[in-house]
């Protein structure tokens, strides 16, 4: 009786003053007095620390920790569905969180199924810090949904491409395994990854998601990024546009003038003679200013466009294989260094 | 003779185009139409044939090009008080182009002109500038020309107080073929001496066809 009494002091007074300790030292007193059986103490305590007016920190751990002991009072109180409702707040809070049958009773182990059951939620739980040898080693992922439900698991690459890593039914905790491979068969890129679950219940109407992330980092020899394919700024224009044929057009008309021009103002007046020499090359170049017309109309490709266009894909091409190729060369060397992350941006 | 010097000294300066926006060698063969009109102060005097030749270009440098032409032929006149003229000609061009639209020439020739009764020689040297027209791509070219020769030395006359040389004319490539058809108009006046006035003037028209070698 003095036990108690020194404990409900220990966990009531002073535990403003101490901050995030408190909670702590708080949350073990109330444990102690649940290990003594003395709930209908334990229960106020526990109510407190997770009450709204705690003004104190609360881990997420200690509140569930907090709920759990709550719940598990509340059976030996033979209040049911308090305890339940304490339950599905503890599964709220940490979806994975479980209840110790070492520790709880089979009734408390049991109240804490049925509100597994009627509390739907998946989770994911944070992915802990390693280094994956590409080539033969998994990163294992670790899911969960609180009873039987339908999820999908899937990853979003640095470049927002969705890698899917399992679709299906659930129940519990599942682990899932990726290959560090994209969808197209290449090694994961050095970047920030967010690791999705979406899962639907199969007993109740209810739906529920959630995300971690992670930051994956090349170990050894850089990779060179292949080069981007031609766009149409890099390739030359393979087709004749209407201001061709003008400029062809003005230019003939050019050197036609110019022909009869030169010999009409060029000659002294006293010797000049015939200008059909020159208006021979001028009718040569109209002719061809209406041949380049009609040889365009007919041919409207740059034939020496689309051969050095084709000339620059093709070497773009064997850069890129190049590339690719010490690409492969160097992953032989390469590791991934994988580790938690907090938030979307890196 | 003159008129037959300066005929040949026309013919292959306008001749000298032939492959100026080649690489590697050409090789080209030339017939040319001439006409070559004189005024010594006595009326005018013309004379008109055909001359042959060849050209030889070399590309030095991307931008540079060297072409060496020979020509020979004879003109013949209508008259029966003119003589008709063997006409041989020699030059170099070198030719530099900046820029696709235009080229700078400078050139120097070596010509001669024969009568049954003399043979007079002429030398010139000077600069000009191509204005150059892509047609159809890059396949056909047409150019202007004006050249002015600023040393002309004449056996027997002294040197023309007016010349110019003026041309226009289409180039045309496909592979190694080459061709051209260019009209050229070249005037000398010379200074009045005892009263009269020369006046030369000959105009050409020329076609020419060859290969390209080493590109």
């Amino acid at each position: 009786m003095r036990t108690r009494a020194a404990l409900t002091v220990l966990a009531l007074g002073g535990f403003a003053s101490r901050g995030a300790a408190q909670t702590a030292d708080t949350l073990a007193a109330a444990r102690q007095l649940y290990d003594a059986l003395s709930v209908e103490q334990a229960v106020p305590i526990l109510h407190r620390i997770v009450a709204s007016s705690w003004s104190l920190p609360v881990s997420a751990a200690e509140r569930v920790t907090a709920y759990q002991y709550l719940g598990a009072s509340f059976q030996l109180l033979h209040a049911r569905d308090s305890a339940l409702d304490a339950f599905r707040a503890a599964i709220r809070a940490d979806p994975f969180a479980d209840l110790d049958p070492q520790r709880f009773t089979p009734t408390q182990v049991g109240i804490y199924r049925a509100a597994q059951d009627s509390e739907f939620a998946v989770g994911v739980r944070p992915v802990d810090s390693v280094r994956i040898d590409p080539r033969n080693e998994h990163l294992t992922l670790q899911v969960l949904s609180t009873h039987n439900a339908t999820i999908q698991v899937s990853l979003v690459t640095p470049d927002k491409r969705t890698v899917s890593l399992y679709a299906g039914p659930n129940r519990g905790l599942r682990q899932v395994e990726w290959d560090v491979l994209m969808a197209d068969g290449s090694f994961a890129g050095a970047g920030r990854y967010e690791l999705r679950v979406a899962g639907a219940s199969a007993i109740v109407n209810r739906t529920d998601s959630a995300r971690v992330y992670f930051d994956v980092r090349l170990e050894g020899p850089a990779l060179t990024d292949t080069l981007a394919s031609l766009e149409a700024g890099d390739q030359v224009p393979v087709h004749y546009g209407s201001a061709w044929a003008r400029h062809d057009l003005l230019r003939a008309l050019t050197v036609a003038v110019g022909a009869v021009v030169l010999a009409d103002a060029l000659p002294n007046d006293k010797v000049d003679g015939s200008h059909v020499r020159a208006q021979v090359v001028a009718g040569a170049a109209i002719l061809a200013a209406a041949g380049t017309l009609l040889y365009r109309h007919a041919h409207p490709d740059l034939g020496q466009a689309v051969a050095e266009n084709a000339r620059r894909n093709a070497a773009r091409a064997e850069q890129n294989a190049a590339i690719r190729q010490e690409n492969a060369t160097r992953l032989n060397q390469a590791r991934l260094i994988i580790t938690p992350a907090a938030g979307a941006a890196p | 003779m003159s008129r037959a010097l300066l005929s040949l000294a026309f013919a292959t300066g306008l001749l000298r185009s032939a492959a100026s926006a080649q690489g590697g060698v050409s090789v080209s063969l030339l017939i040319s139409s001439q006409e070559h009109r004189v005024d010594a102060g006595f009326g005018m005097v013309n004379t008109r044939g055909w001359v042959l030749g060849a050209m030889v270009g070399v590309g030095l440098a991307s931008h540079l090009r060297v072409q060496v032409t020979a020509t020979s032929g004879t003109l013949t006149t209508p008259s029966n008080n003119t003589d008709n003229e063997d006409v041989a000609d020699v030059s170099a061009l070198v030719q530099w182009s900046p820029a696709a639209w235009v080229s700078f020439n400078g050139f120097g020739s070596a010509r001669s002109a024969t009568t049954p009764l003399a043979r007079q020689h002429w030398t010139s040297a000077g600069l000009g500038a191509d204005l150059r027209m892509p047609l159809i791509g890059s396949a056909t070219e047409g150019f202007l020309r004006l050249n002015v020769p600023l040393l002309v030395s004449v056996s027997g006359l002294a040197a023309p107080s007016v010349s110019v040389e003026g041309g226009a004319g289409l180039r045309y490539r496909q592979g190694r073929f080459l061709g051209q058809l260019t009209y050229g108009l070249l005037r000398y006046d010379f200074p009045p001496a005892a009263g009269r006035t020369r006046l030369e003037e000959i105009s050409t028209l020329t076609i020419g066809a060859g290969l390209l070698f080493g590109r």
